[in-house]
């Protein structure tokens, strides 16, 4: 729950006093222009008030939500933005630093480990410079490219096609201190000898374009380094030139396997800086399409988790079901994957007659099948030895590297954004958090299980909530006019050209939305300067910091358990590329 | 082609077909379709679907998937591919033995779909030959099963990308 603006006010005192005048500005809320409070401090302060904001009592922003940055295209020229989160308070704020070309910021990877990757991204996008970094190279784009795509004199479809793939990097698996891996290990049988794996970019057990590149001793994984961008899309760019409408379609396209929690998200974003609410119905309609995607992203992750652990019928009971739940989608817009059905303020269409039916019945039935499910495997003596114990992550370790969803729960963290910043009508909705205990692979499985089976009873419970009655709001700038209006009026007509040709005005400001999906924390930062299209578009995928974790995860494992920790994290090539 | 029922003996005793040694190697290499699932995005997921006891490709003599090109004979491409990715989709086509079939499943695939932009490929047949594209996005499991029964029909009849690519060569298509 966001305390409030006391809370904050305290906070801004005490940055006051102890930082003095390197607070540049101090953007609140009730200025209208963002929607939690904003602190600008000089590039020199920065890491200091960060490892301030993370341990300093009162404080505790201990969660890195979010590390991007933006081109403002004046002096100085982009702005770093960290968005941090308490778990303590449960508060959120966001700490910008201005930086201009050709300056070197510095680094956040002492304060959070998580925060490697994403200062990667920054460079690779906008070509800023982290000083102490510690691999500080291209990570969504080849190595070989030139330019920096994100900024904003990068033209869009200025394209560089390169004759070889990328090449594996074997410098990166040396140790720092050589020697450290080989001494002293009496059952080092292959005498100091390695071996260099790569595996992916196309192996079934990738989950998507993903490249896993691992120094062996034998069969145990010493060293690794992590690839990928190999479906790299762009969305934040096109966020930054399709107007607030258009850029629906590109939102199904983030995590394939549940894109109407991405439709929802997005669609709170846009509404969030616009100030207005969709009407109950829609919200409701809402609710059961993203817990019908938690249910149907979490039996793909269990199922293809079992899939590579070699359980295979395990699969095929939880993708019938899935079949089923497709079935339900297909009946509000026809579409089964890429759905596109939320609209800014509405929805593209009513549920049709009989849904809420439909819902509760395939609700019965799924639980039945998860049930099934959890008898057929997780009893099972070759499941539990596959998992126990593998991949552990534990809560210090995902709080390092901002861990969120089932990820973070396995380990035993409590937190949920449905229920800790509650939106929709979450809060009118009985539901519990399943939590594990080790953090490893069967507790993620575990944790999935259950929630799948909360989900189900979030739907039930949502199914006779729901009542009949509009689903979009009465604003008429957003609003799509009906068919018949359309086709039938003057008004109409023009109106409908005006939102489909130009797109609806949003006025100026930033707010940072989050929704639990079904991976986890999903952030959309959008900000706008007027006008129907968006100044910054920033996606925050769950899965971009999970698989950050993976390194750390299978140190010292055997290669094939590497596969069952890849599985169990649920990794999204479609949320991590982006 | 003779093989087929007609020509059966219908009291159910022993008989026997003529046809072509061309036409039987054909008839065998339609019917048992080994696809490379090269799925990168949401396309993936639906040939994951098809894959699954409510489509079954196996119906249709394709379910042996093999993730080395050393073993296939048919690349499925569904979802996107991007620059970084496109020499990789290259070579693994090249390490694929005649003859080989390529699908090219969903509009990203086919041509960049709605993404124009800096990172993506505008279709592969830019770098590899497409026998039988699929639109939608994602298309449906109907339509790659339908895609999947089309291109059966030109291996049947030898007019695919790696037959006239042998026949070209001077070579035998049937082995």
């Amino acid at each position: 729950m966001l305390n409030g603006p006391q809370k904050f006010r305290e906070q801004i005192d005490i940055l006051g006093k102890t930082f003095g005048d390197r607070i540049e500005q101090v953007t609140v809320p009730e200025s209208g222009r963002t929607d939690v409070p904003v602190v600008r401090v000089a590039k020199g302060s920065l890491g200091g008030l960060l490892s301030f904001m993370k341990t300093e009592p009162g404080f505790e922003y201990s969660y890195l939500s979010d590390l991007t940055a933006t081109d403002e295209l004046t002096r100085p020229r982009f702005d770093l933005v960290y968005s941090l989160y308490s778990h303590k308070h449960g508060c959120r704020i966001r700490v910008k630093s201005g930086i201009d070309e050709g300056e070197a910021a510095p680094t956040a990877t002492q304060i959070w480990p998580g925060a490697n990757w994403a200062e990667r991204e920054v460079w690779d996008m906008y070509g800023i410079r982290f000083s102490g970094h510690p691999d500080l190279r291209r990570i969504l784009m080849d190595e070989r490219w030139q330019g920096h795509p994100l900024r904003k004199d990068y033209a869009i479809r200025n394209r560089q096609l390169f004759e070889s793939s990328q090449p594996v990097r074997p410098g990166l698996l040396e140790e720092k201190n050589p020697g450290a891996g080989t001494t002293g290990d009496d059952e080092d049988i292959w005498d100091g000898a390695r071996t260099i794996v790569n595996i992916g970019v196309v192996h079934p057990a990738t989950h998507g374009a993903l490249r896993i590149v691992a120094r062996l001793n034998g069969e145990t994984v010493e060293k690794s380094y992590l690839e990928f961008g190999y479906t790299h899309r762009a969305k934040e760019k096109l966020g930054e030139t399709k107007t607030y409408h258009q850029f629906i379609v590109y939102t199904d396209r983030l995590n394939y396997c549940s894109s109407l929690i991405n439709n929802t998200a997005y669609a709170m974003a846009v509404e969030k800086l616009l100030g207005v609410e969709a009407p109950p119905r829609a919200v409701w309609i809402r609710m059961i399409c993203c817990e019908i995607s938690r249910v149907i992203d979490h039996l793909i992750c269990v199922g293809i988790n079992a899939v590579d652990l070699g359980a295979f019928s395990f699969f095929l009971y939880g993708y019938h079901q899935r079949e089923e739940a497709y079935t339900l989608i297909e009946a509000l817009c026809g579409a089964r994957l890429t759905t596109s059905y939320t609209r800014v303020g509405g929805m593209m269409y009513d549920a049709p007659d009989g849904w809420e039916r439909r819902v509760r019945e395939w609700a019965d039935k799924t639980r039945g099948v998860v049930d099934e499910m959890d008898r057929l495997l997780t009893g099972n003596k070759i499941w539990r030895k596959r998992t126990e114990g593998i991949g552990v992550f534990d809560r210090e370790k995902c709080m390092q590297y901002s861990y969120s969803g089932p990820n973070a729960r396995a380990a035993g963290i409590d937190v949920d954004l449905r229920r800790d910043q509650p939106c929709m009508y979450y809060k009118d909705i009985d539901f519990d958090i399943p939590l594990g205990e080790n953090g490893d692979v069967f507790d993620r499985y575990a944790v999935r299980m259950e929630e799948m089976r909360e989900s189900l009873r979030i739907v039930v419970q949502c199914a006779e909530k729901i009542k009949t009655g509009p689903v979009w709001c009465e604003n008429k700038m957003i609003r799509i006019p009906e068919k018949d209006q359309a086709n039938g009026t003057m008004e109409g007509l023009i109106h409908h050209f005006k939102i489909f040709m130009t797109g609806f005005e949003v006025p100026p400001g930033e707010a940072y939305t989050t929704f639990e999906a079904a991976n986890g924390e999903l952030g959309f930062y959008i900000v706008s300067k007027g006008g129907p299209v968006a100044h910054r578009m920033r996606i925050r995928g769950p899965s971009f910091w999970h698989f950050q974790g993976l390194e750390a995860m299978i140190r010292g494992h055997k290669i094939a358990d590497v596969v069952a920790a890849l599985g169990s994290i649920n990794i999204i090539a479609g949320e991590i590329d982006r | 082609m003779g093989l087929n029922g007609e020509q059966q003996n219908k009291t159910g005793q022993a008989g026997f077909l003529t046809t072509r040694l061309e036409k039987f190697i054909e008839w065998g290499r339609k019917n048992s379709l080994w696809p490379l699932p090269h799925g990168t995005s949401c396309c993936g997921i639906e040939m994951m679907s098809t894959l699954a006891a409510d489509y079954d490709l196996a119906r249709f003599g394709a379910e042996a998937v093999r993730f080395s090109p050393r073993q296939a004979d048919l690349l499925i491409v569904a979802g996107i591919i991007n620059l970084k990715m496109a020499p990789v989709l290259k070579s693994v086509y090249e390490q694929m033995s005649d003859p080989k079939w390529v699908i090219c499943m969903g509009a990203c695939a086919s041509s960049g779909g709605i993404f124009d932009v800096y990172s993506v490929l505008q279709g592969i047949d830019n770098i590899i030959p497409v026998d039988v594209y699929i639109p939608g996005c994602p298309p449906a499991p109907e339509g790659l099963i339908h895609g999947l029964m089309r291109l059966q029909d030109m291996v049947q009849a030898g007019d695919t990308h790696a037959h006239r690519r042998m026949r070209a060569l001077g070579m035998r298509t049937w082995g």
